[in-house]
């Protein structure tokens, strides 16, 4: 790559907005400028599982790195060993994707659906590049879309290209496609559900702790568009829901108030529930960079805080 | 301004739609996808009618678009000064002047020489009339001026004429339009191509009463009417027939029909007929007996005196005689024919004896139903003096007869009738309403000539972009602003 690609790249990353994230029609591309966006602050990802398995230990040489020098032994013997690993995928991380209706909006410009996408395109290639197994599942009418959770660029690559196949459409069971997901999850791992939580919110606030019971870590990362939640609209309008059609005669200015506050309080229950439950939540806005928005996310996770739950593992 | 097509203005009715879809009708409401519906369940739909400020701008502007169209749709024709130059460059006229009785009218005095003097004088409204058609008739590029009595009956000449003269045509009746002069009717059958310009002319009404006589013997009964414009009254009453000299016809008769003759006489003066025979004017009506007749039908000569042809044109058109002429038929048919009205063809004037048939000198006067003449009429001299002599081919002592002599008694005089004292004219509102400029048929005629809808339509056209660039603006300030 010579230099004034580069330099198209780090002015692409410094800027990735949500118009241009919507203008990367190649998700992997997106998700790399993403990922690097978020490694070019300099934060570690906080999403490690036991990267290393002690094997054998063998007579140090020099250039050995010092930190696998096994100080205990040359405490003991006044040898020199060190201590050899083997490399494993220590974390499995199951990305949920709502893929409904609801999601495809706002119908102009960068829609949840995509802005859903390019973060878990994202996030898997984060897991991905770090030894990690990432897989997916959401639903695509009554089936289920699944990839099991494996490592390696070209599960990468197929894992992203079935993202980009999903189309936003129909409702979608959440609580069945979580817990779904958590069962085809082998071992405990990380469950990352990425929606708009409209769908059956208490069943699926059921399910969600199910999951976390169970041992996995879930993040909840609630996308919403800034339309929903400024609601800015005037006049007579007939809203129709995109999931089920129905349609609704409503004077916009009169009842502004009414629906900002519903949200609020909808918003303000996720949140409460989630920490409740000991879940991470992210409200992410599709008019904010991705890069920003999962930064701010991964910063916030990775920060040493009191109310971590006991059971969180791998930081750092 | 004139509007060609004001039936056009019954569509301003179509004003009262966009009112009432202004003021009943809802804003459509903006289809809007929205992920979930579950925040919007509280809200309702509040009841919003078009009585905003915003709209009572489109409605103005909806409102503005129909007038201008119903407008143009009436074809306007806007009056300019370089427009009239141009019209009256090439028009033609024709000045309808009307002469009739009440035009002429100076006193109360009906007789034949009051009337003859008030003609002479250069004040009566008539005269006036002809000054002021001729000032008319001098602005137009040709034009003719025409008198009449009855200016009702003379439009569709003028509108003949007007037919064989190029560019636009007006026709300009100048009368006191006393009611009935003029009627609607009349000014339909006018073409629309031509022009219609009514002068007003005001004459004194009647200032004494009205009288009509009948004899009867020496005695005449006279109904006197006073007229005004808002009541009539009548008057009755008998007086004794005063003595006039030279007011009987020269009657020449054989000796069976001299008693039935005078009798016609005082029929006809009696059925109410001013009969009343001037020394200046003899007439001699000869009976089928008289023993004279031959010869005086030998020495019958052509009409000279201008008063005669008047009198036969007058006749002409006399309703009495043609009444009478229709009656007799029947009376024939009845079994009473007369002897010599069976005629045959003859050609250069009866032969003493011979069947009555006009031609030179003689001229018919009067038909019955089966085409025969009633009479035949020339110049003979009798007592040394050239009469206007009727050769009757009826029995003197019908009513045939009588009706003769009554129509002739009448073309002579110049009393007239007695709607010429009709007080009430037509209002200027219904003059001003019969009344329509000239249009150039070289522009396409009545029904398609040029307007100044055009423009009207133009701003039509205006507005109807105006009403849309301001539907829109109210649209977008009602869309949702997406980043």
């Amino acid at each position: 790559m010579n230099g004034s690609s580069k330099q198209f790249r780090r002015d692409l990353m410094s800027a990735l907005s949500p118009a241009v994230v919507a203008a990367l029609h190649d998700l992997e591309l997106a998700a790399r400028l993403v990922v690097e966006g978020v490694r070019a602050g300099g934060h570690r990802s906080p999403l490690h599982g036991y990267s290393a398995e002690f094997q054998q230990h063998r007579p140090y040489r020099a250039g050995d790195d010092l930190k696998h020098l096994d100080w205990k032994v040359l405490a003991r013997t006044d040898r020199l060993y060190t201590r050899q690993f083997r490399e494993t995928t220590s974390l499995s991380a199951m990305l949920v994707l709502d893929s409904s209706a609801s999601m495809a909006f706002p119908p102009t410009g960068i829609s949840k659906f995509r802005y859903a996408s390019v973060i878990a395109a994202a996030l898997a290639y984060l897991i991905s590049t770090q030894g990690d197994a990432v897989g997916l599942m959401s639903m695509q009418g009554d089936d289920f879309a699944f990839i099991p959770a494996r490592g390696g660029r070209p599960h990468l690559r197929a894992l992203i290209a079935r993202i980009d196949g999903l189309d936003p459409a129909g409702t979608w069971d959440a609580p069945r496609t979580i817990a779904r997901a958590a069962e085809l999850l082998r071992r405990r791992g990380v469950v990352i559900v990425i929606s708009d939580f409209y769908d059956a919110e208490d069943e699926t606030g059921r399910a969600l702790r199910r999951v976390a019971r169970v041992g996995h870590d879930i993040v909840m990362l609630h996308v919403v568009s800034p339309e929903e939640t400024t609601f800015p609209y005037h006049g007579d309008l007939a809203f129709v829901d995109l999931e089920s059609g129905e349609r609704r005669l409503v004077d916009a200015a009169g009842i502004e108030t009414a629906y900002r506050t519903a949200l609020r309080e909808f918003l303000e229950r996720c949140r409460t529930r989630a920490m409740r439950d000991g879940m991470d939540y992210a409200l992410l806005s599709t008019g904010d960079p991705p890069e920003r928005a999962l930064r701010e996310y991964l910063l916030r996770r990775n920060a040493p805080t009191a109310a971590a739950p006991a059971d969180r593992r791998g930081v750092g | 301004m004139i509007w060609g097509n004001p039936w056009a203005w019954l569509g301003a009715a179509a004003l009262v739609v966009p009112v009432l879809i202004h003021m009943l009708g809802r804003r459509q409401a903006r289809v809007l996808p929205f992920p979930t519906l579950r925040f919007l369940a509280a809200s309702r739909l509040q009841p919003v009618r078009r009585t905003r400020v915003q709209d009572l701008t489109l409605l103005a502007l909806r409102l503005l678009i129909l007038a201008f169209a119903v407008a143009a749709l009436a074809r306007p024709l806007f009056s300019t000064a370089a427009r009239d130059d141009a019209l009256a460059a090439m028009l033609s006229r024709v000045v309808i002047v009307d002469t009739s009785a009440s035009m002429l009218r100076t006193s109360t005095d009906t007789t034949a020489a009051a009337v003859s003097a008030a003609t002479a004088d250069s004040e009566t409204a008539a005269a006036s009339a002809r000054r002021e058609a001729q000032r008319i008739a001098n602005d137009a590029t040709s034009s003719i001026v025409v008198e009449t009595a009855s200016p009702a009956a003379s439009l569709a000449g003028a509108a003949a004429w007007l037919g064989t003269q190029p560019g636009p045509g007006e026709i300009v009746v100048v009368s006191d339009f006393q009611a009935g002069t003029l009627d609607s009717a009349a000014v339909a059958r006018v073409p629309a191509s031509f022009g219609l310009r009514l002068h007003s002319i005001g004459v004194a009404a009647p200032d004494g009463p009205v009288e009509i006589t009948s004899l009867t013997g020496d005695t005449e009964t006279v109904a006197r009417f006073t007229l005004t414009e808002d009541a009539t009254s009548a008057e009755w009453f008998v007086r004794p027939v005063a003595e006039r000299s030279g007011t009987v016809p020269l009657l020449l008769a054989g000796d069976g029909e001299a008693m039935v003759a005078d009798a016609a006489f005082r029929a006809a003066r009696h059925a109410g007929h001013d009969v009343r025979f001037g020394p200046d004017r003899p007439i001699a009506i000869v009976y089928e007996e008289y023993e004279g007749r031959d010869s005086l039908l030998r020495d019958a000569l052509a009409l000279d005196s201008p008063w005669m042809a008047q009198t036969l044109a007058r006749l002409r058109d006399d309703d009495l005689l043609h009444t009478a002429g229709a009656t007799l038929a029947g009376i024939r048919d009845g079994g009473v024919p007369r002897a010599g009205v069976e005629r045959t063809a003859v050609t250069g004037g009866p032969a003493p004896g011979d069947a009555m048939t006009p031609g030179e000198p003689f001229v018919g006067v009067g038909h019955a139903s089966d085409g025969s003449t009633l009479a035949l009429a020339a110049r003979a001299p009798i007592e040394g003096r050239d009469h206007l002599v009727f050769f009757a081919a009826i029995d003197p002592g019908s009513l045939a007869a009588a009706a003769l002599i009554g129509s002739i008694g009448r073309a002579l005089s110049n009393a007239p009738p007695v709607t010429e004292f009709e007080p009430a004219v037509t209002p200027d509102v219904v003059l001003a309403s019969w009344q329509r400029p000239p249009v150039d048929r070289a522009a396409g005629g009545a029904n398609t000539d040029a307007s100044d809808g055009r423009w009207l339509w133009l701003v039509v056209l205006a507005l109807l972009v105006g009403e849309t660039v301001y539907r829109r603006s109210l649209r977008r300030a009602a869309t949702v602003a997406i980043e």
